[in-house]
């Protein structure tokens, strides 16, 4: 002990080690953070070029839009949506391979196929899979179903199908957590639960939920933070927002006022309002959960 | 009848046979203990029991019925494991009667009383509302002890359930189990590596090894006639000494010979026995038959000496063979010495050296079945 104490005796070295991580934090994290929070309280012009100190202009205009305000409570229920769904999914999912005894491998590969894509890639096959007019999966809908999919025209089609692009997308990672989680389960839990004649669902519900409760709270925080910043290739590959509006979440409209209309300072607030709701939403899932976790 | 009947039942992993042919008979309400080495198949045959693996052959009867393909949920066996297998997240409580919450024949009265009842039994009534990490080591095994008694099963299957405990609680908790026993008169299969454990516990004893039984006996009746040359060395703490020699005939006498020392059976000895003579076989004899004696047939050159404080384990070779005795505490023994021994002439054993059956008990003085057969089978119905 006294030759560890010994080796790190003055605060300066200490700084010394950590100066060549906190100069890329600073540089990469803390600057541009503050910069842009410095940005949501000036309007800007040319690129940002020329700039005026606006104050809170920017904040108030954006809480009095209707099209922002729509974004927000478009984005809420995006992130409900897509939190809840490829959590159930991926439980769905984790727990039939878990269960599985053959084949394991297959399934799991073809379970977290869809994370492995990069999400720009899955938007374009996927563009092309569900294309009202000559995507294969739209086509079949119609001929077996006659379900006629215009997500191109119908707002909500074009909300439901990047939703449902969103879940597929976050599905395997959430496998893959999930999976090792049911795998840390101690196998004489199993036995004891076949001893007893535990029915399957009951078996997931009061056994496996309650011991991965941890890697559940942290799926949500990241799922939750997926739903917001996440989708954003999705959309704009898919939808762009649209049709009217029906997909403009927060990120992409925040998206459209920095690099379409070169507004930095409305882009600035509205990044700092996302912020600050992901932020807030996490704190509180995270106090939440602390009551119901089991560590 | 609640008892259990394996029949010729066999397990292979892959190519390992874990238990190769296992023929048991656990009677009603008899408490028998399964002991044997790590890795002889012992636990094997007990999760083939429970149900949680499935035999390669062989049938498994439980209270008169066959169950060899029965859902382990269906055979009416409560198991308690090594490591408790409480759910963590449960109150001791909740541990108990998750498992009869699925079984609609209890009423909610029905099950608070069978918790109360077992609780009771097990002096855990203080510790119901407690989750298992807020209990040591031995109440979690007094509530996973607890859940199999609410069970009211046919029979109860225990997978080492001390083997977690400290030392001093094994032993508590072991002399509670037996008055547990005694009370509730439930068919046990209690499986361990200890045989301290196996010989206090048991009504009887099946020693295993290498995937098969050895033998089946009452505990001193296991110390005292070993069936196997491997059952003499794993029963008793220490072993028994065995040495191969050679059987001579010298006049009306037979002796065991190797090097210079040799042991004189008592007479008269059986013919059986003398048809051996001039064969190589094996002596078993226990450390605390061997004696120190003026110019004794035995003479051990001491290489270690341990005093257990009631007596002086000293270990040595006699001839080349490694034997450890049991002398009086105290004695004046030291390393390097030369020891002169005796063996008392009515706690002799004699094993084939191929099969390692025995076919000499001296205290019996006569000649148990023939060395050709091997001996689980030879021993198999003497209990």
């Amino acid at each position: 002990m006294g030759v560890h104490e010994n080796t790190y005796d003055s605060s300066l070295g200490a700084y010394l080690l950590l100066l060549p991580t906190l100069a890329a934090i600073i540089a990469f994290l803390y600057y541009p953070s503050l910069q842009t929070l410095r940005f949501s309280f000036f309007q800007t012009f040319l690129f940002g070029q020329n700039t005026r100190f606006v104050g809170l202009t920017n904040f108030t205009d954006l809480l009095g839009s209707q099209v922002y305000l729509t974004s927000v409570g478009l984005t809420m229920a995006f992130a409900v949506i897509v939190v809840i769904g490829s959590l159930a999914v991926g439980l769905l999912v984790a727990f039939l391979l878990y269960e599985v005894s053959d084949g394991k491998a297959a399934y799991l590969i073809a379970a977290i196929w869809p994370y492995a894509l990069p999400t720009a890639v899955a938007g374009t096959v996927l563009l092309f899979l569900a294309h009202p007019s000559v995507g294969i999966y739209t086509h079949y809908l119609e001929a077996w179903f006659g379900i006629e999919l215009d997500w191109f025209t119908v707002g909500w089609q074009g909300f439901a199908v990047v939703t449902v692009a969103a879940i597929w997308k976050q599905v395997g990672y959430n496998v893959i957590f999930m999976l090792a989680a049911l795998n840390n389960v101690p196998e004489s839990l199993n036995e004891a639960c076949r001893l007893d004649g535990i029915e399957t669902w009951r078996r997931l519900v009061r056994v496996y939920l309650p011991l991965m409760s941890p890697t559940l709270v942290f799926l949500v925080v990241i799922n939750t933070i997926y739903a917001f910043f996440g989708s954003f290739a999705l959309i704009d590959l898919m939808t762009q927002g649209g049709p009217t509006n029906a997909t403009n979440l927060m990120i992409y409209q925040l998206y459209r006022d920095a690099f379409q209309f070169n507004n930095l300072g409305l882009a600035s607030a509205q990044s700092v309002i996302l912020f600050v709701l992901v932020a807030g939403l996490t704190f509180v899932q995270l106090r939440v959960s602390d009551r119901y976790a089991h560590y | 009848m609640t008892g259990i009947t394996t029949t010729d039942l066999v397990k292979r992993f892959e190519d390992v046979t874990a238990v190769g042919g296992v023929d048991l008979n656990v009677k009603d309400g008899e408490f028998l203990v399964l002991v044997g080495p790590s890795g002889c198949g012992k636990s094997t045959t007990l999760r083939l029991l429970a149900g949680l693996e499935s035999p390669t052959k062989g049938s498994i009867e439980i209270a008169d019925e066959v169950v060899t393909t029965v859902s382990p949920a269906a055979r009416d066996v409560a198991m308690v494991f090594q490591n408790y297998a409480l759910y963590p997240h449960m109150t001791a409580r909740e541990n108990m009667t998750f498992g009869l919450g699925t079984a609609t024949e209890f009423t909610d009265d029905e099950v608070a009383e069978r918790v109360a009842d077992a609780a009771e039994i097990l002096d855990i009534e203080d510790l119901l509302d407690r989750t298992p990490s807020a209990l040591s080591g031995g109440e979690q095994q007094r509530v996973a002890i607890g859940r199999a008694l609410v069970r009211d099963p046919e029979v109860f299957l225990m997978d080492e359930p001390l083997s977690n405990l400290d030392a001093k609680l094994r032993v508590q908790m072991r002399a509670e189990l037996a008055e547990l026993h005694e009370q509730l008169r439930t068919t046990t299969l209690y499986v361990t590596h200890d045989q301290v454990e196996a010989m206090t516990l048991g009504d009887r004893v099946a020693v295993m090894y290498d995937g098969e039984i050895q033998q089946v006996a009452p505990p001193q009746r296991l110390y005292d006639a070993p069936a196997t040359r491997f059952v003499a060395e794993f029963i008793g703490s220490p072993g028994m000494n065995t040495v191969e020699g050679v059987l001579e005939r010298r006049g009306d006498s037979v002796h065991v010979t190797w090097g210079e020392n040799s042991v004189p059976l008592p007479s008269p000895v059986s013919d059986s026995v003398t048809s051996h003579a001039g064969d190589r076989v094996v002596l078993g004899v226990r450390p605390e038959d061997l004696s120190q004696e003026m110019n004794g047939p035995l003479s051990m050159d001491v290489t270690v000496t341990e005093p257990l404080g009631d007596s002086l384990l000293t270990r040595g070779t006699v001839g080349d063979t490694e034997m450890e005795v049991s002398l009086p505490p105290r004695s004046a023994v030291e390393v390097g010495d030369v020891l002169s021994l005796t063996a008392d002439p009515e706690r002799l054993h004699l094993f084939d050296p191929e099969a390692g059956g025995a076919f000499y008990h001296s205290a019996e003085n006569v000649a148990s079945e023939s060395t050709d057969q091997p001996a689980h089978e030879a021993q198999w119905n003497t209990t």
